[in-house]
């Protein structure tokens, strides 16, 4: 369909433009697949001596790509550093024409790729990778999560003894569990010393992942702290923890293991007031 | 119909934020602050707080990047409730976009693509910054973008399509001076019939940058101080549109927050120059 002034409708123009500027392989490539010669771009786009129609567009391209490039690579240091640049790069490359972007802010570009890493060729040899890659989202995620004020260690131990079985433990909304197949926090915590990232110990488990004074930590979850987690996020008492705990211990053991774990959790700034 | 003059001001950016959550406050070139709009849509964390303590300081603009105000897509309503949102909070003194497009069927380039300017386009553009207009319940800013094409069916120039613009939907215009400059290079448009061309009254901020030269093509890569051409052409832009708010953009290799507060100085010391004065309004 031609506009009133020839040339392709905007639609057309945008799509055609776009398909070119995103293409994985680059504009030539990208003008050939669509069957077009160049003759046909520079039908749409003026090029001159300086810089051709197909020049000119791959300017768009280069800067597309490493735009989108180095906003992975903030957001996955320790998967970048684990693989190598090259490799990343292409990772990227694969990743872009997979899962292109579908959010305005480049703050979401990344949210994809944990579940692109798990089924990429990468993640044959090391399996490992899609967990770091969540952890390190993870983290991004709760940069920026909604704020929210948290219930210290000092202002609970102050509450009266009864206040204590009816005390809720809302987790702070910047938290998430990471469920991960191996201990990919070794890995994080190698790099993150300058150390060579080697590869994680074998192992189920959670890590939690939070932000306190606007500063993201992760570690493990205890296995006995499984289920106090679970029974937080389903917005359980202070006293239904204890309860839960009571099966086969002393009532006194019970509710000393529950301070126990509510304690490392208020100081951590994870309880919400 | 005018917009605020804040004077002269700079892009937050996050190297900057420990040294400005330590306490900065106004001085000569830094009479305000803009924002990329996009990096403080996230509800909580750092960004907002480093935000908050800006606004208690200094006027604020919004500044975004992805509003696609050329695509053929649908406005993206979750990006401008986002915006709104924003908006009611810090209570910007500006808010501003770019002419252009950057997604299409739902797929963002997150870049700053070159429209055609043609009727059809500008009747587009003109219907989606008036629909803006009326979700944010403010007028807006249109900034003019660096380009590296031009389209065959370019049926005027795009002065005349962003003035055209600009009186249809009865938005403002940022005028990027280091845009005008590139995009003049790269097309072998004469910059200074640009900026005469867009209409008095209209061009409620102006955006300074550095750029970079390509082969023989110039870049628009905001990793520079300003060169000296294009402070010629503030120069020219200022005497012709009067003085409005001015700011730095430095996006890449950015040096210390008072490296970049020295450039602000320099236009405000050309304000002065072309008689301007401070060339701000009284602050509220
Ligand atoms: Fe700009």
């Amino acid at each position: 369909m031609r506009s009133p002034e020839g040339g392709p409708r905007l639609a057309e123009l945008q799509r055609r433009f776009f398909a070119l500027v995103v293409a994985a392989d680059g504009v030539t490539p990208a003008l050939r697949r669509a069957a077009l010669s160049e003759g046909d771009l520079d039908a749409l786009v003026v090029g001159d001596q300086r810089r051709d129609a197909v020049g000119r567009l791959e300017i768009y391209a280069g800067m597309y790509f490493h735009r989108l490039l180095d906003v992975l690579g903030a957001d996955y240091p320790k998967l970048a550093a684990v693989i190598g640049q090259s490799a990343f790069t292409r990772l990227v490359r694969d990743f872009l024409d997979a899962c292109p972007s579908q959010h305005p802010s480049l703050r979401h570009l990344g949210a994809r790729l944990p579940a692109f890493v798990e089924r990429h060729l990468l993640s044959d040899e090391r399996p490992w990778l899609a967990d770091l890659a969540s952890l390190e989202w993870a983290r991004v995620t709760v940069f920026d999560a909604p704020d929210a004020p948290t219930r210290t260690l000092e202002g609970v131990r102050g509450l009266a003894p009864e206040a204590f079985p009816e005390l809720p433990l809302p987790l702070i909304p910047a938290h998430q569990i990471v469920v991960v197949g191996s201990r990919v926090e070794e890995v994080w915590r190698r790099i993150e010393a300058g150390q060579a990232p080697g590869a994680p110990s074998t192992g189920r488990g959670r890590l939690i992942v939070w932000r306190q004074d606007f500063i993201v930590y992760h570690r493990v979850v205890d296995v006995a702290e499984v289920p106090a987690l679970e029974l937080a996020a389903a917005g359980a008492t202070f006293g239904a923890l204890c309860e839960s705990l009571a099966p086969g211990r002393q009532p006194e053991d019970a509710a000393r293991l529950a301070w126990e774990t509510v304690s490392r959790w208020l100081l951590a700034g994870l309880v919400t007031a | 119909m005018k917009f605020p003059n804040l004077g002269h001001g700079i892009g937050l950016r996050p190297p900057h934020y420990p040294q400005v959550l330590g306490g900065v406050v106004p001085t000569p070139g830094l009479d305000w602050f803009e924002i990329i709009s996009e990096n403080f849509c996230e509800p909580g964390g750092n960004p907002r707080h480093v935000l908050r303590a800006v606004r208690e300081q200094f006027p604020v603009a919004m500044h975004g990047v992805s509003l696609s105000l050329g695509s053929v897509d649908p406005l993206n309503e979750r990006y401008l409730d986002e915006l709104a949102r924003l908006a009611d909070e810090i209570e910007p003194a500006i808010i501003s976009d770019h002419l252009c497009w950057g997604s299409i069927d739902g797929h963002y380039a997150h870049d700053l693509l070159p429209l055609p300017y043609t009727d059809e386009a500008l009747a587009h553009v003109t219907r989606r910054v008036l629909a803006v207009q009326d979700r944010l319940k403010r007028r807006i800013l249109v900034e003019n973008v660096s380009s590296y094409v031009a389209f065959r069916q370019d049926a005027m120039t795009e002065w005349e399509f962003l003035a055209a613009l600009a009186t249809q939907a009865d938005c403002g215009v940022l005028l990027d001076v280091n845009n005008v400059f590139v995009s003049a290079h790269n097309h072998r448009f004469d910059a200074r019939a640009f900026i005469a061309g867009i209409p008095r009254g209209r061009v409620g901020q102006i955006h300074l940058a550095g750029h970079s030269r390509n082969g023989d093509l110039l870049l628009d890569t905001h990793d520079h101080p300003v060169l000296d051409e294009v402070w010629e052409l503030y120069r020219f832009a200022i005497a012709t549109h009067g003085p409005v708010s001015t700011l730095i953009e430095w996006d890449d290799d950015i040096p210390p927050l008072d490296r970049v507060v020295d450039e602000s100085r320099k236009a405000l010391a050309i304000c002065r120059e072309v008689g301007l004065g401070a060339g701000r309004d009284a602050q509220p």
